[in-house]
């Protein structure tokens, strides 16, 4: 009897995982993001500096949400946020500044947040992504315009993200924008999606691995999405296509900061500095489609062609007021909820 | 007694198959080949279980919540023991009411379990700690212990233990030679279950997980959140044979009726 | 000594015996520690105030409840909980009780067997579970295509985030408890009573509805109390098949603690689930099984 309980409690100490290497918690987006990062980023990293890298999947609400409910106890070394989700991190303090001077310096200067606490890792754009295969077997006009998120034909084949995401806040806001509303005059916005687009929605999906799943099952035809999900889909041999909308296509830069009281902060600087290094952001540019922030990175121009590439680029796009937003994000989440996305 | 008529059994053959149908089919599709959800008619393939093994924070959850299970089964057992002795053979005032308390997580929402300790712990800097988790499932457990341990009191003749008293045993010697091995079935039953309970349990731990501290369930309901593919499956399938051979395994022992209720079967 | 007796006798115990507090101790200090402060601190929390930049505001008063009470979003939210936990029950009771007594009835050799089939999912944890309904369910689901192959009309259905996905997931999940519980009370039950009314010319269902049923209502009665409490208080299983936009309260609670951070709002919803639980519980016990067991002739 003795015996047994002895090796139960040695079973139970041999269990926990000898943890002699160093750790570095990053969060970041899901789906294909995640996969290009363990097969282009993180491994490299580990190598380089004998770490093991947690990858926490999550859209920015979720990751935010972390950093705020883990507030002085920190475990999350390295965050990665959309461009409005990150300006709120800065606002609460969650970014320290960054400590390589070098990577700072090499990138454009619209790619440097919150005097240099935060960096920009991709460029992309939010538009409307569509499955040309299945809108040109049925004979269909590819969508031009924000406003045909509501046309008739397209009921319960749509698919538009959750105000969780950032993608979502674009959608609302867009729609507010071309009906005489904006950022500070939102109720237009709701209006349309309530009256116009709410009807056509399958599914309000956050999740970017759901939302593949969506276009791959035929069950959605259309979708307010990213440039970058978009190539990288088509990369894997799906047939969608991304339109930039006559109003305007929304800018979407992908940022990260090293978070402020994490543990191993000199990794987390690290590995800020090796996101933007040439070589990575080569990498996304080819597999993930998001146009490179770093000045020194070089393209073929085939790809070139594909992403967002230098400031003109990203000039075109229109960029939302985040100051606004951030203020009005907590009730614009509570309206959508109740009066959208029931 | 009269045997089932033929009515009886299309009827009882028809609610296995309902009970059996979602678990045959995660089984079936974790050996499918393809990249998404589907039966394997094209050939069984272990890829989506390669997949599994070689995912290292799957197999990290696997020994949080087995040390989890561990250490809140045996923590149950020994707070759980002395309170069914006090409840089943003495009275004292209050006893009624102290017996409802240790019973009555399991009319608390586990939500409502979660949020409260979630709150209660990130005020002690505890919360997404493994001590957080033990006493979650702590809380979440003892009831089962303590109804296992009681109905294996109730069926104790303490003639033994006079016996053995009036032999001249010390109080302690008694407890230790004579009730313990006594309500050892009890307990051990109580402590499978404990075990078993606080390795399914999801609610709960959603809410004190961390980074580090990540159970099997509450990383499977993340990973689904963000993608269904097929890995998901084998993940799956594992806890189902897993629990399926445990049971078989334990039935000889321990009918799971008597498991989950501490009554003998008729 | 007499014989025959073995009473755990008030004081007729050796006076040296542990004295009952010091055996409750450990039970009550940990129980006082993790259930009751928690909970304490959760009510109280439900009485504060919240702003994503700042936190939680640091002042008392109703308003979240007032919140709650005026929000048509959780009165929707409320009814669809209440409303697929009573179907839920419903459904448990109408099935499990029939299996337990098929199973009752049934050679030994078999029981065994059928017990393991039936009452094992129990021990498979609700995430798995409901992940087979997930498969099962899809647009490309198994059941779809069964339909699709046979060529039902209208196939394939969508049956995912449907309130008929959570009300089939739920059933799942819950109706092994009724069967136990029915299962516990059938153990009890004297087996001549049956006999007797059958060589007295009693058919079966007849043998069924007015010996065995009055004898095992405690059970039945219990069996569905679980069902309708663990139903409504479930979050898993209405997340997982319902999705975001059909809500339960526990997810609605679930959604203001992690995504929005509300804590306050969050613990209010987490009050109102507790104490509706508990009133229906009190409810239940207090007048729908006395009642019942009264006018079965059972003492209650």
């Amino acid at each position: 009897m003795r015996k047994l309980w002895l090796a139960a409690l040695a079973a139970m100490a041999v269990a926990a995982p000898a943890a002699a290497q160093q750790r570095l918690v990053v969060a970041a987006y899901g789906g294909s993001y995640e996969r290009i990062m363990r097969e282009a980023a993180i491994p490299e990293f580990e190598r380089a500096n004998n770490v093991r890298v947690d990858y926490l999947a999550g859209n920015s609400s979720d990751s935010l949400a972390r950093l705020q409910a883990q507030r002085g106890r920190q475990e999350i070394g390295v965050v990665l946020l959309d461009d409005g989700p990150m300006a709120q991190a800065i606002a609460l303090g969650f970014c320290q500044r960054v400590a390589d001077r070098e990577a700072l310096d090499s990138l454009y200067p619209i790619a440097v947040m919150g005097e240099g606490r935060a960096l920009g890792t991709g460029f992309g754009f939010t538009g409307i992504a569509y499955n040309s295969e299945l809108f040109r077997q049925r004979g269909l006009a590819p969508p031009q315009s924000w406003a045909d998120l509501g046309r008739p034909e397209f009921r319960r084949r749509l698919a538009v993200p959750g105000i969780d995401n950032t993608y979502g806040v674009h959608t609302l806001v867009m729609m507010a924008r071309i009906n005489g509303g904006g950022e500070r005059e939102i109720a237009p916005g709701f209006r349309a999606m309530r009256e116009r687009v709410n009807p056509n929605v399958l599914a309000y999906e956050s999740s970017p691995g759901k939302m593949s799943e969506l276009f791959q099952s035929g069950e959605i035809w259309l979708a307010v999405w990213g440039s970058s999900r978009v190539a990288a889909m088509k990369e894997a041999g799906f047939p969608l296509e991304i339109v930039r909308p006559r109003e305007g296509a929304v800018v979407l830069m992908t940022a990260t900061c090293a978070v402020e009281g994490a543990p191993n902060s000199d990794l987390a600087q690290k590995f800020v500095a090796h996101l933007v290094s040439p070589a990575v952001q080569a990498a996304f540019a080819a597999q993930y489609g998001s146009g490179p922030t770093n000045r020194h990175v070089q393209l073929p121009p085939d790809i070139a062609g594909r992403v967002i590439y230098g400031e003109a680029q990203v000039r075109e796009l229109v960029s939302l007021d985040w100051t606004a937003i951030n203020a009005s994000r907590t009730e614009w989440t509570r309206r959508w909820q109740r009066e959208v996305e029931r | 007694m009269t045997r089932n008529g033929p009515l009886a059994l299309a009827f009882h053959v028809l609610f296995v198959l309902f009970m059996a149908a979602p678990l045959l089919v995660v089984v079936a599709v974790s050996f499918t080949g393809k990249g998404y959800l589907a039966l394997p008619f094209d050939g069984v393939s272990l890829r989506w279980w390669r997949a599994f093994a070689a995912n290292t924070d799957f197999l990290a959850s696997f020994w949080v919540s087995l040390r989890l299970g561990m250490v809140s089964a045996t923590l149950s057992a020994a707070i759980a023991i002395p309170a069914a002795l006090a409840i089943v053979r003495r009275r004292f005032p209050g006893r009624d009411a102290l017996a409802a308390m240790l019973v009555s997580p399991l009319m608390i929402p586990h939500v409502v379990l979660g949020v409260a300790l979630l709150r209660f712990l990130s005020g002690f800097g505890l919360a997404g700690s493994f001590l957080g988790l033990v006493a979650a499932h702590l809380v979440v457990v003892t009831p089962y212990m303590v109804r296992l341990v009681a109905a294996g009191l109730t069926s104790l003749d303490s003639r033994l233990e006079r016996a053995a008293e009036s032999l001249g045993a010390g109080r302690f010697t008694v407890f230790r030679r004579v009730t313990l091995p006594l309500i050892m079935p009890g307990v051990a039953g109580g402590w499978i279950l404990a075990f078993i309970t606080s390795f399914d349990e999801l609610t709960v731990s959603l809410f004190l997980a961390s980074p580090s501290q990540t159970p099997l369930p509450v990383r499977l309901f993340t990973y689904i959140d963000q993608m269904t593919d097929p890995m998901v499956a084998s993940v799956s399938a594992a806890l189902i044979l897993l629990t399926a051979v445990t049971l078989v395994v334990l039935d000889r022992f321990y009918p799971i009726d008597r498991l989950l209720t501490g009554e003998r079967r008729a | 000594m007499q014989p025959g007796t073995r009473a755990p006798a008030r004081g007729a115990t050796s006076r040296r015996a542990t004295s009952p507090w010091v055996l409750m101790a450990p039970s009550t200090i940990v129980y006082a520690l993790v259930l009751l402060a928690p909970i304490a601190s959760v009510v109280a929390l439900s009485l504060q105030g919240f702003d994503f930049g700042r936190g939680i505001l640091p002042r008392w008063d109703l308003a979240n409840y007032v919140d709650l009470a005026t929000d048509p979003l959780f009165h929707e939210v409320l009814a669809r909980t209440f409303r697929v936990a009573a179907i839920v029950t419903a459904i448990c009771l109408a099935i499990g009780v029939p299996e337990a007594w098929i199973m009752h009835r049934m050679a030994p050799r078999w029981r065994g067997l059928m017990l393991l089939v039936v009452l094992g999912p129990l021990l498979v944890s609700v995430v798995v579970r409901t992940f087979g309904w997930m498969v099962l369910l899809g647009s490309n689901g198994l059941v779809n295509q069964a339909l699709e192959a046979i060529g039902v009309p209208g196939a394939p259905f969508r049956m995912m985030f449907t309130e008929f996905a959570i009300v089939l997931g739920l059933v799942h999940v819950m109706v092994p408890l009724v069967v136990l519980t029915v299962w516990a009370s059938l153990g009890r039950l004297d087996p001549a009573l049956g006999r007797a009314a059958e060589s007295l010319g009693a058919a079966t269902f007849t043998v069924f509805r007015r010996v065995v049923l009055p004898n095992i209502m405690p059970g039945v009665l219990g069996g569905a109390l679980m069902v309708f409490c663990l139903s409504a208080s479930a979050f898993a299983t209405p997340a997982m098949l319902g999705g975001r936009r059909l809500k339960v309260v526990a997810s609605m609670a679930y959604n203001e603690f992690l995504n929005t951070l509300n804590w306050p709002l969050g613990a209010a919803i987490a009050t109102l689930l507790l104490a509706a639980i508990l009133l229906a519980t009190l409810l239940w016990t207090r007048f729908v099984e006395r009642r019942a067991l009264r006018r079965l002739g059972v003492a209650a």
